[in-house]
This record gives structure tokens, C-alpha cells and sequence, in this order.
């Protein structure tokens, strides 16, 4: 009986997040060599291969790098770090990387947690408590975390192309490598990414 | 007692706030100053933020579809692989010209039109062990004397922070005798330099990168062999210093500053092959019919100089002073500035150098710089002074550069026979490197 209360205990610790690559791959036209095509709004993208590592807290950390092509040279580069908890959710999202030579960071977007119904304090009339109107859960977190990620990742590109900083740009770049696309174009490409995350992550 | 203090403390802190805020209102009604209010100390470790020394970053390469043709130089690279974590080959192919004629007070002109290889180097570079870098390179360009084994060189850190080098190596000595030749803003080193560089031999150096200061200090062999230098003499001790540090300029850039101090102490005198590493004894000197007067050794050789660098402007100072059988001296100032940052650099360059002793200076003009390199015309003085102004473009990165520029060079031979010469070099020239 012993044995087998261990085994089961030690299967429940089996669960854990996972990310079906294959399955993110195939949202993104296939893996091809270790990296993924698509093209959206005229911009051609290239994904990595997410690779993934497990924390001393059992959640998954996936990271995966998405570049602009332009005449094959990576104008835009961004690394996606996805943090999956053992429930399957995704909790954090953060971008850095570069544009047009400038570095940008987006930070790290949190998922929203449900917020908790504030107890009716002694004394206070409760009425006039049951009357205010409590969102006890967000409507859908992992659409606020997609907009958050979209809006701190337009920003920071943002503030990198209004940066006064040096970038060495030789004749080579001048000629052949073009400005990375708009920044709404880039936020579309990150984000097809972010949402095969989403939709590829859950609980093994 | 803890329960009681913590209501107190926590109400402080709520009450503080209020008084912030009410200032804050005041000054956006105009009731009071902003140099009347008393602000809050900022908490420690933003305190502590704002008393940390700039940091200089480098302007970054905007990426180039060749970025990927010359990472095919790295062959192998795998940073956790316990034994080899990399295997790169490295090469610098570098083509000059030049145009001019040298005029010669009292003699013939001497025609400085000319175009060669200057450099063609081929090496490999391998890690290894997590700690240790061996570099290999040969030089296949000049003539036999000048084709060798340039470097084959072990690399190892010892302890945190210091590092052993050994094999056969150039031990720094002055700001262009000590940079890699693809990474020269000129198409090539002053006369100074070329005099006071030890050669390339067989030592052992110990250093120590400590932020802000760097030392090192060494024994190389006088042993000038092209391939495998032995142990032979006495040999030279060379000992390097060097301060970093980086200040904020106006607009918020940054600056890197670094000083120097290097000293070489020769111990073999006139029987050392490797400072000098050329001997002109018996050579005829090409400003006027002289000979190039008998080689004269140096005992104890010093270098200090400073380097700046800004995203945009850069400059390198150094003044150089040698002394033993003769003595001479120098400076060199190598401003620079990116006209267009990563394509076109503007360089300039001031270069002087003096002796006491007549025919003291020996060194060449145009591409033919270095006597080291090929036998091209020798010209002997005591004072001279080279000015040049050229523009470097970068059409990828530092790895492949078009250099122009044009150079008025002054050699004065008073103390000698007084074959004073002058001219205008046009230089021309590309360099290719991975």
C-alpha cells in the first residue's frame, strides 16, 4: 500500500508544464533546420526553435528568438522568454533585443491574477458594499497579456529608434540591409509567436 | 513594544507622504518654488545608482548580409564543451600603395611610387579547457626575412583575473606597436614605432586585469628566429601598465579613457636580435651619398601615452623615449572622428620624432615604411615630423576597409650631411581581415 500511495505521489510529481514544439512549428509553417518562416503584413519573419529548461520550482522557461529578414540580413531581433508554470499557464513574457542595431527591452509582463472579493470590513454597511461591482476574474488574462506584452514591445522599440545612440552602419548594411518594418508590423510578427505559445503550452 | 512602534512608524510614513504631495501642489500653483522645498533624501540605492561610474559601450555593428559569411570563420564554437569551446581561423590580407616623390636638398629625388602586399597573414585560434586560447599566425607577404611565424602563443588563466601567455609573441610596447595590424587607423606605424617595436620572439609574460588598472610584466629571448626563437642571451624584460576609466561627456554619451606606461629593459645591448628588430649596418642611405650610419642599440625604452574613445571621436597620444648607445624620442597624435558612424572615418595623424645624433632616424617613406619588411629605400636624420590626413571606408565592419590619405613628410638631417628631405605621399590601400 505504501508502495503504491509513493508511486502516485511520485507520478503527481511528473506533471509538470510542457510546450509541444512540434505543435508551435507547425502554427508557423514547420520547422525547417531549426528554424520557422512566415511572412505577415509584407514582413518575413524567422522564429528559433524554442528550447526549454526546467526551474527548481518545476516551470517550464522557454526561449525562443524572432528575427525580420531583409535581404537576409536580421534586421529586427528579439528573444522571447516565456515563463510556463506547472499548471500549464504562462506567467511571464519578456522581449530584448534589436533593432535597426539599437538594443530594446521590454520587461516582463506578468499574468493578471484574479482579483481576490474584499472582505466587508466590521461596521460598514453591507449594502453599500454588496452594491459595488467587484471584477472577482479577468475575462480573458492571456489576451491582456498578449496586449500588455504588444504595447511594452511597441514602446521599446520605440524608444530605441528615437535613441540618439551611435550605431556603426558600413557600406555593406547601407546598401544592402534596409530599416526594419513599422513597429506595428513587428509587434504582429512577435505576437503570431507569443499566441502558438499560448495555444501549444499546458500541463503535461 | 514592537506592536506599539510599528503603528507609530507606519503612520510617519503615511503622514510623510501628504507633506510631499501638498509641496507638490503648491509648486504646480505657483505658491512656491521648486528651491524652496527640502526633498526627501532618495532612497540608498538609488543614492548609490547615481555615484556609479559610467559605463562605455561600444557603438554596435547594424547587422550586414555579410555578417554570416564571416561567421563561417568560426569553425566550430560550443562554450559548455569541457574540452575544445572553440576553432576559429583568422587571416588579414593588406594591399597599399603609394605616390610621391621625396625631395632631397643637394642630391637626387627619390621616386616613392610604389604598390605591394603588405600583409597576408593565415592563422587559427583554438580554446580550450575553459581557460586557455592558443593563436597561431604565419606571414606569407615581403620578402624571406619578413615571411614567418608571426605569433604561436598559449593564453591561460591562472587565477581569477590573471592570465600567463607564453610562446612566441609581440610584447606590447606603445599604443600602435601594440595593436592588432588589422585594427591600424594609417595604413601603417609611424618611424618611431618601427625603430623601438621588439620583434616578435620566444617569451613568458604574467599579467593581471584588475578594472580599473591592468598590468603585465615578462622575459622575452633576443633570439629573432623567423619560426622557433630559442633562449639566447640575456634577453628583455618588458613590463606594462595601464589605467581604465570612462566619464560622462554633455548629452549623455560616454567617454573611455585609457593611460598607459610601457617599459622595456634590454639587457643583451647591441648583441640583442630583437630590440631593435632591424639592423641597416652597411646600407646606403637614399637622401644623399651617406651610408646609413653603424646600428646603435637601446638599453631601456619607455612608451606612455592615452587613448580616448567616444562613440564618434577618438584619439591616441603616445610619446615614446629610448635611450643606450643613442637616444631618440618621439610623439604621435592620432585623432579620428566618424564622419558617418560604421562607413567613413576621418584620421589624422602627427608624428614626430628626434635624436641628438647625426643619422640617428632611419626608416622609410610611403608603403615601404618599415625597414623591417622589404629593403626599400632608406632615409637617415635627426628630426622628423609626418603629417597625414586620410579617410578609412568601412565597407564591412572593421574586416574590409579602403584607406586614402595623404601624407607631407619632413626629415631633417642637420646634425648629419645635411641631405634634408620633404614630400607628399599619396597613400592608397585596402585591407581584408577575419
Amino acid at each position: 500500500m505504501k508502495r503504491l500511495l509513493s508511486l502516485l505521489a511520485f507520478a503527481g510529481l511528473c506533471h509538470g508544464a510542457q510546450l509541444d514544439v512540434d505543435g508551435v512549428g507547425a502554427d508557423l509553417n514547420g520547422w525547417s533546420g531549426g528554424t520557422a518562416r512566415y511572412s505577415l503584413s509584407g514582413a518575413n519573419f524567422e522564429v528559433t526553435r524554442p528550447t526549454t529548461a526546467t526551474d527548481a520550482n518545476g516551470n517550464l522557461i522557454v526561449t525562443t528568438t524572432i528575427r525580420e529578414l531583409k535581404r537576409t540580413s536580421p534586421v529586427f531581433e528579439g528573444t522571447l522568454r516565456a515563463l510556463i508554470s506547472p499548471d500549464g499557464l504562462v506567467r511571464t513574457l519578456s522581449i530584448e533585443g534589436k533593432v535597426d542595431g539599437k538594443s530594446f527591452e521590454t520587461g516582463e509582463t506578468t499574468r493578471p491574477e484574479p482579483v481576490a472579493p474584499t472582505p466587508v470590513a466590521e461596521g460598514e454597511d453591507e449594502s453599500a458594499a454588496a452594491g459595488s461591482v467587484v471584477d472577482v476574474t479577468p475575462v480573458n488574462p492571456e489576451q491582456d497579456m498578449r496586449n500588455s506584452l504588444g504595447q511594452s514591445l511597441r514602446s521599446a522599440i520605440e524608444r530605441a529608434r528615437a535613441s540618439e545612440k551611435v550605431v556603426k552602419r558600413d557600406l555593406s548594411a547601407w546598401i544592402f540591409s534596409p530599416d526594419a518594418s513599422d513597429t506595428e508590423v513587428l509587434a504582429e510578427g512577435v505576437d503570431a509567436v507569443v499566441r502558438s505559445i499560448f495555444r501549444r503550452s499546458g500541463r503535461s | 513594544m514592537i506592536m506599539k512602534t510599528i503603528p507609530f512608524i507606519l503612520g510617519a510614513a503615511v503622514l510623510a507622504q501628504p507633506v510631499a504631495a501638498n509641496e507638490a501642489l503648491d509648486i504646480l500653483e505657483g505658491n512656491k518654488k521648486v528651491e524652496e522645498i527640502d526633498l526627501p533624501p532618495l532612497p540608498e540605492e538609488e543614492a548609490e545608482a547615481g555615484d556609479r561610474p559610467p559605463v562605455f559601450v561600444e557603438p554596435e555593428w547594424a547587422p550586414s548580409p555579410l555578417d554570416p559569411v564571416w561567421s563561417r570563420a568560426v569553425l566550430f564554437e560550443d562554450e559548455s564543451n569541457p574540452w575544445i569551446q572553440q576553432l576559429a581561423i583568422m587571416g588579414l590580407y593588406q594591399w597599399g600603395g603609394s605616390w610621391g616623390t621625396a625631395e632631397v636638398e643637394g642630391a637626387r629625388d627619390v621616386e616613392l611610387d610604389t604598390t605591394r602586399t603588405r600583409r597576408a597573414r593565415l592563422g587559427a585560434r583554438l580554446k580550450i579547457f575553459g581557460n586557455t586560447e592558443i593563436e597561431t599566425v604565419g606571414e606569407f607577404a615581403g620578402d624571406a626575412r619578413y615571411q614567418r611565424l608571426e605569433t604561436l602563443k598559449g593564453k591561460t588563466r591562472v587565477l581569477p583575473n590573471h592570465y600567463v601567455e607564453y610562446g612566441k609573441f609581440r610584447p606590447r610596447f606603445g599604443i600602435e606597436g601594440s595593436k592588432d595590424p588589422s585594427l591600424l587607423l594609417t595604413p601603417d606605424t609611424t618611424l618611431l614605432t618601427n625603430m623601438l617595436m621588439p620583434a616578435s620572439t620566444l617569451g613568458v609574460a604574467f599579467g593581471q586585469d584588475c578594472a580599473p588598472w591592468d598590468w603585465s610584466i615578462g622575459w622575452f629571448s633576443s633570439d629573432a628566429d623567423r619560426y622557433l626563437p630559442g633562449i639566447e642571451g640575456n634577453g628583455f624584460l618588458a613590463a606594462n601598465l595601464a589605467y581604465e576609466s570612462t566619464e560622462s561627456l554633455e548629452g549623455g554619451s560616454v567617454m573611455r579613457t585609457r593611460w598607459h606606461l610601457d617599459y622595456i629593459y634590454n639587457m643583451d645591448g647591441r648583441r640583442s636580435e630583437t630590440v631593435s628588430r632591424y639592423r641597416p649596418n652597411g646600407m646606403m642611405a637614399a637622401n644623399g651619398p651617406q651610408a646609413v650610419p653603424s646600428y646603435s642599440s637601446f638599453r631601456h625604452l619607455f612608451s606612455t601615452g592615452v587613448e580616448l574613445e567616444g562613440e564618434r571621436f577618438g584619439f591616441e597620444g603616445d610619446f615614446m623615449l629610448a635611450s643606450g648607445d643613442m637616444k631618440a624620442w618621439g610623439l604621435t597624435v592620432t585623432p579620428s572622428y566618424w564622419a558617418i558612424p560604421g562607413t567613413l572615418r576621418v584620421v589624422g595623424r602627427y608624428h614626430y620624432a628626434d635624436t641628438d645624433d647625426p643619422g640617428g632616424l632611419v626608416g622609410g617613406l610611403g608603403i615601404g615604411s618599415d625597414p623591417f619588411f622589404d629593403s626599400s629605400p632608406l632615409f637617415t636624420g635627426d628630426e622628423y615630423h609626418s603629417f597625414y590626413l586620410g579617410a578609412n571606408l568601412h565597407l564591412y565592419q572593421d574586416k574590409v576597409v579602403v584607406l586614402n590619405g595623404l601624407e607631407y613628410a619632413i626629415l631633417k638631417d642637420e646634425a648629419g650631411a645635411a641631405f634634408n628631405t620633404d614630400g607628399w605621399i599619396w597613400h592608397s590601400g585596402a585591407r581584408v581581415s577575419f
